[in-house]
């Protein structure tokens, strides 16, 4: 008789073994670990079952005639469509909440609130308010006071009055101050096997000058007037910020929006989101995050770099705005040297100084440089480059299509010449080298006097950020 | 015993390695599943054209039982 294969047990054994993981550890992000690496479990599948009837060729056992089953090609593609899904929920912003909370209770019974009596401690000079993992919405507003003052409500959903009663009997809010530290508590996580339940609602004042951590789990933080360091991290939050005199750090799992509005130092974010938007910041901006939704820019004085895995962008400043979704991204009076990199993008960039070195796979690219010219680099694989230059400048320039027309509006004595299916345009002389280039698309060069829109000089007022409400509104879950 | 049942009993794991790697680049790498399933079908085509290069020579069809010597 054949013996049957060992991978059925090793699988049996890998699924206790995680259920039991679950259970001890239930901190632990699993979901998130295998939501990325599924499918190594199918290579290692495959890999133990290769080796075991190379094995068997080698003792010259009976073989199998297949070496997978079709029941275990059944489990396989099981596995591939819960994989795909989980993974696809996991990297998706748009999907509600990320987690699937299968046995929903919370849809089930009624939220019972209950309001927080006002607490108040002095504050150390220079205060680092420190918010532990909190689930709810909270405003937290500087003030001229030296006091930490918290009030809000609570809401506990739950089936039964006595159960909302007992739940909210175990997560007292507490206000501890630990040297410099004012810790705020809320022990959600002490409430039973569904912290979710519970959700508090906070209005926070702090004094003026103080700094301020928070690690919330859900629901807004809303942060305005502290002149110290801001340091924000969430797992499903939009995030405001407003007049921060230190620097900010945001780092978002799946926000919907990210909001910093004047701030005098750096502000750097991490992590993934939906909308952002960064408005007069005095310091060094860095994001490494992605965002799914519009980007906007406005009133950046210092270097800007942002990273994601589709793309990167670097600026010396962005005196003006840029506006950036998926599929396109429209600057107007940046400082240079410019740097963009993506996959997939229309460009529009008006009125930039300094260099650029523009690179993208596929979109259509109109430039038109402030009055001075300095280097440019603009590679495309697939699109039209419409260049706008002023009427007086001087260029080396260098245009290539491996396939398509080049217009030449700028300077007759430019040399064109059709290569084939493509086209070339070289100009000598004095000036700072353009180089353009695309594998497929049409360039046009021409003066920045005869294009139909001028650039406007200066960039359009902002409209004034909406306030915040004033009451808060309850987490819907 | 021959090569051909060898390979063919092979066949399995190797596609569901091919698989799991696809669909790792899928996750980390440059290259969508999208994309890359082509590959699926030529490790296959390529598996099955090693079982018919091994298979014993004559009328028959590949895999099928050797008889013993008389």
């Amino acid at each position: 008789m054949r013996r049957a294969s060992i991978v059925g047990p090793l699988i049996l054994i890998a699924v206790g073994v995680l259920f039991l993981a679950r259970n001890l550890f239930p901190w632990l992000p699993l979901f998130d670990f295998l939501a990325d690496y599924w499918p190594f479990i199918l290579i290692a599948w495959g890999v133990l079952r290769l080796a075991e009837i190379l094995f068997w060729a080698v003792r010259r056992r009976a073989l199998p005639v297949n070496g997978i089953s079709g029941g275990e090609w059944v489990l396989v593609i099981l596995l591939c469509v819960i994989g795909a899904g989980a993974h696809a929920a996991h990297h998706s912003s748009w999907f509600p909440n990320g987690r699937m909370r299968i046995g929903g209770l919370e849809m089930f019974g009624e939220a019972f609130d209950y309001p927080l009596a006002q607490q108040t401690v002095a504050a150390p000079k220079n205060a680092r308010i420190v918010i532990e993992s909190f689930r709810g919405n909270a405003r937290i507003a500087g003030s001229d006071g030296d006091k930490v003052v918290v009030s809000g409500r609570k809401s506990i959903r739950a089936l039964k009055q006595e159960n909302a009663n007992t739940a909210d009997q175990a997560s007292p809010l507490q206000l501890v101050v630990n040297g410099d530290r004012v810790i705020l508590r809320t022990n959600q996580d002490r409430v039973g096997d569904s912290p979710s339940r519970i959700t508090e609602d906070l209005e926070i004042t702090v004094p003026r000058g103080a700094s301020l951590e928070a690690v919330g789990r859900y629901g807004d933080f809303d942060i305005t007037d502290l002149g110290g360091n801001v340091e924000v991290v969430s797992d499903n939050a939009g995030v405001r910020l407003q007049n921060i005199g230190g620097s900010v750090r945001v780092d978002t799992r799946r926000s919907d929006i990210v909001r910093v509005v004047n701030v005098k130092g750096a502000v750097e974010l991490k992590g993934s989101g939906s909308d952002l938007e960064l408005q007069d910041v005095g310091g060094e901006v860095t994001i490494a995050a992605k965002y799914s939704g519009t980007v906007q820019f406005r009133a950046l004085a210092q270097p800007v770099r942002f990273e994601s895995d589709r793309m990167e962008f670097a600026a010396q400043s962005v005196p003006g705005q840029m506006r950036m979704s998926l599929s396109d991204l429209n600057a107007s009076n940046v400082t240079g040297p410019i740097r963009l990199n993506a996959r997939s993008k229309d460009v529009q960039i008006l009125g930039f100084t300094q260099s650029i070195d523009l690179t993208v796979d596929r979109g259509d690219i109109e430039l038109r440089p402030a009055a001075a010219v300095a280097k440019m680099d603009v590679h495309t694989r697939s699109g039209d480059i419409d260049l706008a230059l002023p009427d007086q400048a001087k260029v080396q320039l260098a245009a290539t299509t491996d396939r398509g027309e080049i217009t030449n509006d700028f300077n007759p004595a430019f040399e064109g010449r059709s290569e084939g299916r493509g086209a070339t345009l070289r100009g000598s002389g004095d000036g700072p080298r353009v180089v353009l280039t695309t594998g497929r698309g049409s360039i046009t060069v021409r003066k920045a006097s005869e294009t139909v829109a001028a650039v406007p000089a200066v960039a359009p007022k902002p409209p004034a950020v909406p306030r915040a409400p004033s009451s808060l509104k309850p987490v819907e879950q | 015993m021959s090569n051909a049942n060898l390979i063919q009993a092979v066949r399995g794991p190797v596609m569901m390695i091919t698989l799991g790697i696809l669909l790792a680049i899928d996750h980390f790498g440059q290259f969508s599943f999208g994309r890359t399933w082509p590959l699926l079908i030529i490790v296959f085509g390529i598996l099955k054209l090693a079982e018919r290069a091994a298979a014993p020579e004559g009328p028959g069809y590949p895999g099928m039982p050797e008889g013993g010597k008389v």
